[in-house]
Order: C-alpha cells, then structure tokens, then sequence
C-alpha cells in the first residue's frame, strides 16, 4: 500500500509543480507498535541499568550532587551514542536505556538538592528534557522527552495551584503542533514529534480527569489555595474554549462559514460535548483528540482519541463529584441531543452533497 | 504511512520548500476532503451519542434509584432495548444507524440481566450474569456479523471464563489454579483468532478490518506469552507445555504473518513475547546473584530488542518495494 500512495502523492505533487522528477528513496521508519515495543525495552534496559548501578555504586545514591553527577554524565553519553551512531539499532537502543537511567537519576539529584518541592525541581528537570529533545536526533527518544517534558509542566501547575489549566493549554499546544503549517515547515520532524509527546500527555490528563477533579477537593479541604475553586472554572472554561475554537478554525480551514447549515450543525455538536464537559472535564481533551487526529490525516492520532474518550467514559463511572443518576441524566441529555443533531444533518442535508457546495 | 507522512519526510530532505508546504499538503490529499468531514461528523454525532445513551443507562442501574419502584426500572430499560431493536429492524444492519442500535441492544441486555440480579437477588454468581449476556446476544452477533459486536461478545466470554475461575479457585484452588485460566482463555482467544482469519474476511466487509485480528492475536500472544513465563519461573508447579505451546504459537505465527498473510502488527507481538520470555528467563538464572547480573540482563534487553525491530524494519520494507 505504502508505495503506490507515496507514487500517487509524487504524482499529485509534480502535477501542481510542487516537485520535479523521481521520489527520493523512503527513510525506513518504525510503525507505531514498534516503536511502542521499543520504548518498552528501553524501559525495562533502564530498570535493569540502574539496579545495576545502584548495585556497584550504591554509595552514591546516597549523596544528591553524586547522583547528579552521574546522571548528567549518563545522559552526555547517551547524547554522544545517538549523534555518532544514528543509524545504528543497537547504540540507539542502548542509548535509550541509558538515557532514561541518566533522567531518572537527575530527576533524583534535583528532587533532593531542591528541597523536595515539586515545582521547583520539575521546572529544572523540564529545562533537563528540553536540552535532550533538541540534542537527540531519535524520533522515540523525542516523543519520550516531550511528554515528560509535559508531565513536568504539569507539575509545575500543580505546584503553583494551576493544574486545572493543563488540560486546556495542552490541547491547544497539541492542536497548534499537529495542525499549523507554519509550525511543521520551520520544526519538521521535531514538531512531530513533541506532538505526539503532547498528544500522550493530553490523553492522560482526559482519562485522569476525574481523578484530577478529586484532587482538587482534596486540596480544597486542605485549606490550601482559596482561588484554586476559580481556577479550576477557568480550566474547564479553556479547554471548552479550546474545543469549540479549534471546530470553528477547522470550519473556516474547509473554506466554509461557520454559520452554514453543515457547519452550524458540527459547532452545535462540539457545542453539547463541552458543556457536557463541565461536569465530565476529561471529554473536552478527549475530543480535541480525536478532532485534531482526523484533521492531520493520522489515523493513529485519531485512535489515540477514540480509546480516551472510551476510557474518559469508563473512568467517570468512578468520579465522587457527582452521584451516578446526575451523570445519568448528564449523559442522557447529551448523548440525546447529539442524536437529534444526527437527526437534523440526516434530514435537513441528506447525502453530503450539501458539504460540497456549501 | 499516511500521505501527510510522506510529504513532511520530502519537505524535511529539502525537497519541497518550506512555503510550499501548505499547498503540497492540500494538494497530496493529506487533508481530509468535504466529503471525508461530513461522513466523519455523521458518524461522530451517531456513535458518541448511542455510546452515551446506553453508558447513562449503565449509570441509572448502577445508581440503584429507590424513588423508582421495580417495574418502572425493568420496563424503563426494556423499552429502551425494545426501541433499540425496533431501530434495527427499521434501518437495517447494513446501516451505520442499525449497527449502533444493535450493538446498544446488546449493552442493554447486559444491564437488564444485572437490574433483574439487583432487584431480585437471585444469589446467582457473577459468572453466571456474564454467561447468561453472552448466550442472550450470541445470535445478533452471529447474524450482524460486525466487528465490535463480536469483540463485545468475546470480552464478556472472557470475563465469565475468568469470574468463573475466580469463584471456584477458591474452593479448589490446586485444581483451577491461574495457569489453567491461562489455558482456557488462551484455547478461547487462539480459536477466535483462527477462525476470524479463516472466515472472517469472507463474512462481509462488517468483519474485515485488520484491527480486529490483531487485537485477538495481541490477546491470544500475551496470554501465552504468561503460560510461558509460568513455566520458566516454575511458579506452583507449572506443567511445563506452555513452553511448548508458545514456541508453537511463534512458529505458527511464524508462519502465517510473515509468508501468508503479512501482518507487521502481530510479527511485532511475537517479538515482544520473545523478549519478554527469554529476559525472564536471564534475569531468573543471573538476577539475584551479583550486580553484574542487571547489567547482562539490560544488555540482552537491548540487544534483542534491536535486533527485533532491524528485522520488522527489513520485513517492513520488503511491502514498500
């Protein structure tokens, strides 16, 4: 399949005067699950390294700055392996583990020499991340590095009584990466890349969300931040905010109005998804998902929204902040109405043809 | 790879210019076209809604309401499987609309089958819930021969195979220990898989996406994958065939997805198992002893799994010439 299409798409090309001549030859890329089964090597490589090293050296994890010393140095040496072997599956694979051996020691050294607060020493391991995503010339590692990255920041909230804002700010990153020109034609591969890291991190806050929100009460009664009760109506308000401005700018991308029939319809389904939203939080990011996956033409993307709107939906059988009939009757009501707005396209545009020459 | 794929690997190579490289997307087709949006919004607004029509009523069940006698509660959800079905009939199954219909029917007969459980406190099993869903929707997923149903349909065979295991584990626990529900969910998994890459594809398009297959086969790998590593880790006295049964599943594996029908996905699961399987078996035998032990293990990791995606790669590109 791949290469007829990637003729097709030559072709289609050259006929635009976009390209001349024959296709370059395919870089040989790794599919998904391998790269799946690769960082789950990688994993388990960095487990058995540092057991190894905790074994051997265990004196220095006794001391922050040693640890740190040596995580730095583990990383350096992994930078070097990916720059000088780059096409090698071995040192890549080995560099991997060694990496993420060397992170998880920094991670460490910081936590300690920090004074044990999270912000602070995700915000340093963040700017960490940051320095390996650029230096590391591997796809995996990369996807790696930005959603740790974005786990980071969202320590970072955390820390300073703003995570509610995550979920937002995140699926507009992830919308801007995956869906701007401007972002793809200055940052390549790398914008692929921290994409799909983004794209992870967004997935795991949808389906966390009701988790999330019980944290949130958990801080309230701490006593901690009076505000954070706001800043949690502003969360919710920017991801809904984030939803339906990201649908209205995909209207506008197919050279139609938004207030169209067909484009009425789609802002009026977005619509009922992020006031369902202010109830069950995790459905907002779930959708910017699965809209953003469809747009970009990435069908794995587009699954990855799939399964946490799935999952959003099987967690907030869990959540305690509302009982089971009011997410019944929420439910009910929302998934009612996007029937009826089924309905209404079914009937009032049959067949699509209206799409095309609205 | 997508055509979206393909077009920012040439614009990465210098091949197509950065400015051009809206136009080259828009015009390689990496867009979803009108058409693609409206069939993407239909379908959207159709599945979202029938998901969160029948997860409410899961919900209502669940929430057991006092203030709603018995009748009204059985009569609510049989209304709704009744208008479920009437939707069926009245589209078809050959409609996206049927599919849904059906498959919130076969939801809802599951949560009737709990709220006659919940009302009557019949003192049936878990197990015997799950067995009775799963009898109750059999012929809708033999006749609606659609994907998800049958995935529905396993999952809860699954589950009551587990519960079931479960339950009786406890009262005779040497007889139905964990490696023997391994065995039977493996049988049950292996055999769907089979006969899914044996008729499925011939069974109306319902049935032929790939996806199905390899979740089975991602199944049926994982759970020999752990009757394997019982036997190598000999825990409770394993009987010493789930070795022989997952060198088997390798080779067949082998066999089938590599020489007949060439599937990268479940070539990918088998070398993860290999992985898992031969780690477990270095890690049990250096682990433990001396720190030099970790350090083999994360090197035969490493190794194997380089050489794993070198050789998916190799088959992967043999599909590109």
């Amino acid at each position: 399949m791949s290469a007829a299409s990637r003729t097709e798409t030559w072709a289609r090309l050259a006929a635009e005067g976009l390209v001349q001549g024959e296709p370059p030859p395919t870089r040989l890329q790794s599919p998904w699950y391998v790269r799946v089964m690769q960082g789950g090597s990688g994993w388990l490589g960095a487990l058995f390294l540092l057991s190894f090293v905790g074994g051997l050296f265990s004196v220095l994890f006794r001391s922050p700055e040693a640890t740190l010393v040596l995580g730095v140095a583990s990383c350096g040496a992994a930078v070097a392996t990916f720059r000088r072997w780059p096409d090698s599956d071995f040192a890549g694979q080995l560099a991997f583990a060694v990496s993420l051996a060397g992170q998880a020691m920094i991670a460490y050294g910081l936590w300690k020499l920090l004074g044990q607060r999270e912000g602070v020493a995700a915000a340093a391991m963040g700017l960490v991340l940051a320095a390996l995503f650029v230096l590391v010339p591997s796809t995996l590692h990369r996807i790696w590095t930005a959603w740790s990255a974005a786990c980071c920041a969202w320590l970072v909230l955390f820390d300073a009584a703003l995570a509610p804002l995550a979920p937002g700010l995140f699926a507009a990153v992830l919308a801007w990466l995956w869906l701007s020109d401007a972002a793809l034609a200055r940052f390549g591969e790398r914008a692929l890349a921290a994409g799909w890291g983004i794209a992870l991190a967004v997935a795991q806050l949808a389906v966390a969300a009701a988790m999330l929100w019980e944290l949130r009460r958990l801080v309230g009664v701490a006593g901690v931040p009076a505000p954070y009760e706001a800043v949690h109506w502003v969360g919710v308000g920017l991801s809904a905010v984030v939803l339906v401005a990201l649908a209205g700018w995909l209207i506008f991308r197919q050279g139609r109005s938004a207030v169209s029939g067909t484009g009425l319809v789609a802002l009026a389904g977005v619509a009922v998804v992020a006031l369902l939203g202010v109830k069950a939080p995790g459905l907002t990011p779930a959708m910017v998902l699965l809209l953003v996956g469809f747009a970009a033409g990435s069908r794995e993307l587009a699954g990855l929204g799939v399964l946490a709107l799935l999952a959003t939906l099987s967690q907030y059988y869990y959540a305690l902040h509302v009982t089971l009939l009011e997410k019944s009757l929420l439910m009910a009501a929302a998934g009612g109405a996007l029937l009826l707005v089924w309905l209404a396209l079914r009937r009032r545009w049959p067949g699509g043809g209206e799409v095309d020459r609205a | 790879m997508s055509a979206r794929h393909d077009i920012l690997e040439w614009a990465e190579q210098g091949v197509i210019a950065p400015l051009d490289l809206p136009r080259a997307l828009e015009a390689g087709g990496a867009y979803p076209t009108a058409v693609d949006w409206r069939r993407f919004v239909e379908r959207l607004l159709l599945w979202l809604g029938t998901a969160l029509v029948a997860a409410a009523v899961v919900f209502f069940v669940a929430y057991n309401w006092d203030a709603l006698g018995r009748f009204a509660k059985l009569g609510l959800v049989e209304a709704l499987v009744v208008a479920a079905l009437g939707v069926v009939a009245w589209v078809g199954l050959d409609r996206a609309a049927g599919k849904a219909a059906l498959l919130a029917a076969a939801v809802l007969v599951g949560t009737l089958l709990a709220l006659v459980g919940q009302i009557y406190q019949t003192g049936a099993d878990t197990f015997e819930l799950f067995a009775a869903w799963g009898l109750a929707i059999l012929p809708w997923a033999v006749v609606a021969r659609f994907a998800p149903l049958w995935l529905l349909w396993l999952a809860i065979a699954n589950l009551a195979i587990t519960l079931y295991f479960t339950t009786f584990g406890v009262l005779f626990g040497l007889l139905l220990g964990p490696e023997r529900l391994l065995w039977v969910l493996f049988g049950l998994n292996t055999l769907a898989l089979v006969l899914w890459e044996a008729i499925g594809h011939r069974d109306g398009p319902g049935l032929a996406a790939r996806w199905a297959p390899r979740l089975l086969a991602a199944a049926s790998g994982a759970l020999v994958t752990g009757l394997a590593i019982f036997d190598v880790v000999s825990w409770r006295g394993a009987s010493g065939w789930g070795l022989v049964a997952w060198a088997g599943w390798l080779g067949v594996g082998y066999l089938v997805y590599r020489e007949w029908r060439r599937d990268l996905f479940v070539l990918a699961v088998g070398v993860s198992s290999a992985i898992a399987v031969v780690v477990t078996f270095v890690g049990r035998h250096l682990v433990g002893h001396e720190a030099g032990g970790f350090l083999i293990v994360a090197l035969v990791v490493t190794g194997l799994s380089a050489v794993g995606t070198k050789w998916l790669r190799a088959v992967a590109a043999e599909g590109d010439r």
